[in-house]
């Protein structure tokens, strides 16, 4: 991922690791530089194999992880507060942040970041976090939930997410009563890709909804989601702005590993 | 009087309340006001009582203040009546009502008026007075031996926003009891000035950021406990405070007519403007219940109060949740 404004303050400096702990996916960032490594570990296989649980508290596999140890870490997400006593840790809300501004290089936007089971809009201007939203109490429109319709309807992901024409309307956002919703327009024979298409205008209303209630800024779409084409051409299609950054699902992940970065610095200063 | 509330019980009686209503009419009456919230939350086993409501048939999709004022009055058989408010807190009370009703329980309802009115207040409370056969003469009495009581709350609730020494959450419980004083207005009275005397030594506590808790109490038990962690204090709690009549001048019409929280809004946002500059808020937490109306409110709030605002949602009793935990640490870190 290259960031267009925020340079690494010193490339010269050790390396640096960020990590996000997300629902799906556990997200590192390591390295120096502009160019660090990207890696996405299922995050039931990096909590059994990538942490070390040892009197005292839990450690970092670096072995398993294969990467040489730093002192350099900064984490995010939902294990943040496992690794509390070792790493520094950063709000999942700050991590993105970060993120997002070095991605983009704006100073106003609306982060729209839609993950594997979390939605978050933050609303930025001058540079600063000015409001956030998140989702409550329900995971519809997030990445689980289109994996789960694309599985329904035996599509490839790749495939499902680049539907958007003749949609069908599809009224619920409910992940288990959608499914039902999906049966009745099949057994009408609705061919699946209007369906997937229904599924996707779903999500691109939900995600409406959400940013309308800030002011009409560019959208900068991450998180897993980012990468659903037709979500992006509904969005577009609604007259937002849309920029997707490279590798949107690491924005977290960068935004930790750019703090981390800076800590370094800090450190080699004082 | 015949027919009314004291003639039908025998006095010492406990009568259950599903909100704050002039607990001063009550208590003249002779009887032992319950706040049937306070007995339900105060539950260990509030969460199974959630259940067992659900599990005699209350919808999942309705607020669970209400399945616990239903399950609470089954764990208390000795509560046979029982004072609803509809008009100013909710329809769903409307239903408890008749369901508890048709248990045999005796139900009593007191409404306020809405669009916000004195003189049907003034009317309304006459007929409350004439249902529990309660006096007049009593209930200015009691008004007047309240009113003390009132003002160490008042001292209470400054002793939390202008010096630190009342923690948030010691606020908030000391404020959502004075619904029903425990029963007791005079063992609460002596209590409470046994806690001032004790809160005034301690030293004042002046950092941390400042919050605004906006909005029916909360269900969740750490909620204050998690922000101090954080590093934020709640030195407002909006509603809590309104249960304690910090408007006690004038009688008890008066008293009842200032209180924010049955009416339409205006009122509340009024309240909540001054106290954000009188307190010099950071910032708000609007806590809204699953299933409840107000949560319509959040956009009045938001679009009113030029403030940073974290609305939290709560359906169960219990601890805070990890992604409510996650927003709330997000907010402190965005204040900051």
């Amino acid at each position: 991922m290259a960031p267009r404004v925020q340079r690494d303050p010193d490339p010269c400096l050790p390396a640096a690791l960020g990590v996000d702990f997300g629902s799906r996916y556990v997200k590192l960032v390591y390295g120096a530089g502009e160019r660090p490594l990207r890696r996405a570990v299922d995050s039931l296989e990096f909590f059994r194999r990538g942490l070390v649980r040892e009197e005292g508290g839990i450690r970092l596999n670096w072995d398993w992880l294969k990467l040489p140890e730093t002192p350099a870490v900064v984490v995010t997400g939902y294990g943040k507060h496992l690794l509390k006593a070792h790493f520094a840790t950063i709000t999942e809300v700050r991590a993105s942040f970060l993120g997002a501004k070095a991605s983009s290089g704006l100073e106003d936007f609306i982060l729209l970041e839609m993950g594997g089971q979390d939605t978050k809009v933050l609303l930025v201007q001058g540079g600063q976090v000015m409001d956030f939203l998140t989702n409550d109490r329900c995971a519809a429109g997030t990445g689980r939930y289109l994996e789960n319709m694309a599985r329904f309807l035996k599509m490839p992901l790749r495939e499902f997410s680049r539907a958007w024409e003749e949609p069908v309307e599809i009224s619920q956002t409910c992940a288990i009563f959608g499914e039902s919703e999906l049966i009745g327009h099949l057994l009408t024979g609705v061919p699946p890709v209007r369906l997937a298409a229904g599924v996707n205008a779903s999500v691109a209303r939900r995600a409406l909804a959400l940013v309308r209630r800030y002011p009409p800024l560019p959208l900068v779409l991450a998180g897993g989601v980012a990468k659903n084409r037709a979500l992006v051409t509904l969005l577009k299609a609604a007259g937002r702005r849309v920029l997707v950054p490279p590798f949107p699902q690491f924005l977290g992940a960068w935004g930790c590993y750019l703090e981390a970065r800076q800590r370094l610095a800090q450190e080699a200063v004082s | 009087m015949p027919g009314s509330l004291s003639r039908l019980l025998s006095p010492g009686s406990k009568v259950g309340l599903t909100t704050t209503i002039p607990v001063e009419v009550v208590l003249a009456a002779g009887l032992v006001p319950v706040d049937l919230n306070n007995l339900f939350i105060a539950s260990p086993q509030a969460l199974q009582w959630v259940s067992d409501a659900e599990a005699e048939g209350l919808p999942r999709t309705i607020c669970a203040w209400i399945k616990g004022i239903y399950a609470a009055l089954a764990q208390h058989p000795e509560i046979r009546a029982v004072i609803a408010a509809c008009q100013g807190d909710c329809s769903y009370t409307q239903a408890l009502g008749e369901i508890l009703a048709s248990r045999g329980v005796t139900v009593v309802h007191f409404n306020y008026p809405y669009p916000r009115d004195k003189a049907r207040l003034a009317q309304e409370m006459a007929e409350f007075m004439a249902q529990l056969g309660a006096e007049p003469a009593a209930v200015a009495a009691l008004q007047a031996k309240l009113a003390p009581i009132r003002q160490a709350l008042a001292e209470l609730d400054r002793l939390t926003w202008e010096t630190g020494q009342v923690s948030g959450r010691e606020n908030f419980l000391w404020l959502i009891s004075s619904s029903d004083f425990e029963g007791d207005p005079d063992s609460f009275a002596l209590r409470l000035n046994n806690f001032l005397q004790e809160a005034v030594t301690r030293p004042p506590v002046k950092d941390g950021l400042r919050l605004g808790l906006i909005g029916i109490p909360p269900i969740f038990t750490d909620l204050w406990d998690h922000l101090e962690e954080l590093g934020a204090q709640v030195v407002f709690n909006e509603i809590p405070r309104q249960f304690s009549l910090p408007h006690h001048d004038g009688d008890l019409t008066e008293q009842y007519y200032h209180y924010t929280y049955p009416y339409d809004i205006t009122l509340r946002l009024r309240d909540i403007a001054q106290a954000v500059a009188q307190r010099r808020l950071d910032g708000l937490i609007h806590y809204t219940q699953s299933f409840c109306f107000r949560q319509m409110y959040d956009r009045l709030l938001r679009e009113h109060l030029q403030l940073p605002l974290l609305t939290l949602e709560g359906d169960r009793p219990g601890p805070l949740d990890s992604r409510s935990r996650m927003r709330l640490e997000a907010f402190v870190d965005v204040l900051r």
